[in-house]
């Protein structure tokens, strides 16, 4: 009896500590409300709880109250983040009076970790997002604070620095989300090409404009380098990919439906069903037949450089961009020229690749937009975050320039983040000793001479087709990579295709595409 | 005459599938220890043409952070793999008892667990801002892996087969308390079971990155296989990233290479421990055969 009561006694004790250690104390970091963001709708920053100067010009740090910062984006932890982190910190709480945690994310986590941080609300500051990172789903979802009114006040740098209409290719319903980062927004597309066989053959610039031109000399090369083949293709990146896919149209988000950049119009077409389409495909067919592609083209999943490397093949097909030659060169491991074809061409997609949003559990919008201006004026904070602490992680060559410290290289730095893509401005960034003296220079050239689409700033909205869209990408994934490296006769396979894409509902996405680029195009000319 | 035939149609059979098993390992290993340069130019050969350890080198080149990620996840999977025996084993043995009031609900409530759950965003609060499992070592013990429904079913299911309730009876009438019983009788005889829920909660530890995904912030503190996953992963990103600082040395690292190197490393230790628990099963399986 003695010995029940004992063992009872014992039982109820465990689970009465069990449960009392579950409804311990919460930390202040931990936040109790924890179901109502998902249905939240988008709140506007005048909503925010924290208090900000309202001061427009000189704002007196000391008026703010502290706040820590969270800052997420991809990349891999460098070994002296804490080091960083402390030096920006201490940067930030002179000018805006908040702390800094960077974090980054590894690549294949970084957009399951924001899902999962914004469904649970945990606190974050400024995320980094694209029209390729989920910007219209997270918007959609309303985890993303709408700061068009925060803007002119606390980020007049980012205002001077990034043209309005690339501004404004970001926005989602007429409301900025973010700060654009400033890098190149347009891309061409051509060919790499190993320089000394295009030196051997004469293949340049001069000589090779048009996909068309380079037929003769894919002949000269397939006669002269029989360990050679012309081109390394793979269905991701074969010609036809850069000639027409993302050049010739403007995809308007991929899938079914795009317009043609060149008649200049805002009418959406399946340009899988258009003549040129055809051509370009017959154009495959004829390299493919006579040789010009690897064999393994519509299976392989290499990268296309390696091919370079090992002396395996002579170009392959490449977005260009300025320093593109270099960076090649880099890759292939020896030197390479770049064969444009085409003008630069700036999209929905090439304007809004790089974006700084706040998303609604930050603590103070007002403050994540102040740093997000930062980023875009205050070079040192750039390069802090970007390369590290000077003198540990970098040296400087000159006031511009830096380079590895004596006995680091990209293998064993200690701060090895590379993501200076993602920040803010790119041109405040120091120049590396092995990066060319003018490149800044180029992006801006580049940028200002790209073709604007007519539908630049609209983003498709895909839920009233998702079906129809998800079908008709498995239709596009059968059929494209076979068309695309020439491997099957397009004259039998094109049709087949067209009518696969009209059996998946292609038309519905093209006439819903066309609905809401009218939509777009009528208020923007309000 | 007949029975030599059998003998070796069986043996060659048997010897079909080792090899089918053991080839591609052995493969795996070669590729390892090839220089990327005669990947890229041959392919994956048992004969390479150019040996060399630098996959296995780019590997560790941050051994610090290699090695606390090993530390993490052996004491993880040690010190868990324990708990979950001790835990398991509680909850099963009182299940398996006819005795216990309420059986039929304990039952219903376990096997519920393992047909439905509340879903990944509920599950990751609880954990995270509920019990505060986040960026510390019990983030790997805990969550996911400590208890699990189906591995309390096996076990009662064991308990309820092998333990003869006269053995527990007899027990009872010479004066042993529940403990006792549990402790002196059951766990011993019960040997194979515990030696198969700990295989499986081993291998459960070992294989694990999800934890470390989702609630570890500092390299410091992640397991072997999240750290051998970013390895990979940010070196597919570092070789097509294009930038210039890193180009210059990624021309060189090893990729498909390293890929196996990893593979080796996060297989290694735990090949030594499966032998180790084969015993015990084998041995337990023909004991719980022969009645009386």
């Amino acid at each position: 009896m003695k010995r029940r009561i004992g063992t009872l006694l014992l039982s109820v004790s465990f689970i009465i500590t069990a449960a009392l250690s579950g409804c311990g104390n919460s930390t202040p970091s931990s936040d109790s409300s924890v179901g109502s963001s998902t249905a939240a709708v988008s709140s506007t920053a005048t909503e925010s709880t924290a208090e900000i100067s309202t001061d427009p010009n000189a704002i007196d740090p000391k008026t703010l109250k502290p706040v820590k910062l969270l800052f997420l984006t991809m990349g891999e932890t460098p070994k002296n983040l804490a080091a960083v982190n402390e030096a920006a910190s201490k940067y930030l709480t002179e000018k805006i009076n908040a702390t800094l945690e960077y974090r980054p994310i590894s690549w294949g986590n970084y957009d399951k970790q924001i899902n999962l941080m914004m469904a649970a609300n945990d606190k974050m500051d400024l995320i980094f997002t694209a029209s390729w990172m989920y910007e219209s789903q997270w918007v959609a979802r309303g985890s993303l604070t709408a700061i068009d009114d925060l803007l002119p006040k606390y980020a007049p740098d980012y205002i001077a620095t990034v043209p309005q209409d690339v501004r404004e290719a970001g926005f989602i319903d007429g409301k900025a989300y973010g700060l654009t980062g400033f890098k190149e927004w347009a891309a061409n597309k051509g060919m790499v090409v190993d320089k000394a066989i295009a030196t051997k053959y004469g293949i340049s610039p001069d000589t090779v404009k048009t996909w068309t031109d380079l037929t003769p000399f894919l002949e000269k090369i397939k006669a002269g380098e029989p360990t050679m083949v012309p081109i390394q293709a793979r269905s991701a990146d074969t010609p036809m990919v850069g000639m027409f896919d993302t050049n010739a149209y403007d995809v308007l988000g991929g899938g079914v439906g795009g317009l043609n950049r060149a008649a200049n119009n805002t009418t959406v077409v399946n340009y899988f069903d258009q003549p040129d389409f055809m051509e370009f495909a017959k154009l495959m067919r004829a390299w493919f037949n006579n040789g010009y592609f690897n064999k393994n083209a519509s299976s392989t999943t290499e990268m296309t450089f390696n091919a370079l490397k090992v002396g395996k093949a002579a170009m392959y097909n490449q977005s260009g961009k300025p320093g593109i030659d270099a960076q090649e060169a880099r890759q292939a491991g020896k030197e390479v020229i770049y064969l444009p074809m085409d003008r630069p061409f700036m999209t929905t997609g090439d304007a809004v690749s790089a974006l700084l949003a706040v998303p609604t559990s930050a603590t103070d919008p007002a403050r994540s937009v102040m740093f997000a201006n930062l980023l875009h004026k205050d070079k040192y904070l750039v390069n802090l975050i970007n390369w590290g602490i000077e003198d540990k992680d970098y040296v400087k060559v000159d006031d511009n320039t830096i380079k590895y410290p004596d006995g680091m290289d990209a293998s064993n730095s200690t701060y090895n983040l590379n993501m200076s893509w993602l920040m803010g401005d790119i041109t405040l960034n120091y120049l590396w000793d092995t990066d060319q003296k003018d490149i800044y220079d180029q992006y801006k050239t580049f940028n200002a001479s790209a073709d604007r689409s007519k539908a630049l700033g609209f983003s498709f909205n895909s839920d009233p087709v998702k079906n129809e869209v998800a079908a008709c990408n498995n239709v596009i994934n059968q059929y494209t990579g076979a068309i695309y490296t020439g491997s099957l006769d397009p004259e039998v396979t094109i049709p087949k295709f067209i009518a696969a894409l009209k059996a998946a509902g292609s038309e519905k996405i093209v006439a819903e595409k066309q609905k809401q680029l009218d939509a777009f195009v009528a208020a923007k000319s309000k | 005459m007949e029975n030599k035939r059998t003998h070796w149609v069986i043996h060659v059979i048997f010897i079909f599938c080792s090899l089918a098993a053991i080839i591609p390992l052995l493969l795996v290993l070669i590729v390892s220890l090839t220089s990327e340069n005669s990947i890229a130019l041959y392919g994956y050969t048992f004969f390479p043409h150019e040996w060399t350890l630098s996959a296995y080198d780019y590997v560790f080149k941050d051994p610090q952070l290699l090695f606390q990620s090993y530390g993490n996840t052996i004491f993880s999977t040690v010190f868990g793999t324990l708990v979950c025996l001790c835990i398991t084993s509680a909850l099963a043995y009182p299940l398996s008892r006819k005795t216990l009031p309420f059986r039929k609900f304990f039952t219903f409530f376990v096997v519920f667990t393992i047909l439905f759950n509340g879903g990944l965003v509920p599950w990751y609060i609880v954990m995270k801002s509920n019990l505060h499992f986040s960026d510390n070592i019990w983030a790997l013990v805990v969550p996911g892996l400590l208890l699990n429904g189906f591995n309390v079913l096996i076990m009662r299911t064991f308990f309820k087969n092998t333990i003869p309730a006269e053995l527990i009876e007899a027990a009872n009438m010479d004066g042993a308390g529940e403990f006792r019983i549990f402790a002196q009788i059951v766990i011993p005889l019960s040997k194979p079971v515990f030696a198969t829920i700990g295989l499986f909660a081993t291998l459960g530890y070992w294989n694990d990155y999800w934890n470390s995904m989702i609630f570890q912030i500092q390299p410091k503190n992640f397991s072997i296989q999240y750290v051998l996953q970013n390895i990979l992963l940010n070196l597919q990103f570092l070789s097509q990233s294009r930038s210039s600082n890193a180009a210059a040395a990624t021309a060189n690292i090893p990729q498909e290479t390293s890929r196996m190197a990893m593979a080796i490393i996060a297989i290694g230790p735990i090949i030594f421990a499966y032998p180790f628990f084969q015993k015990f099963i084998i041995k337990g399986l023909t004991i719980g055969a022969v009645k009386g």
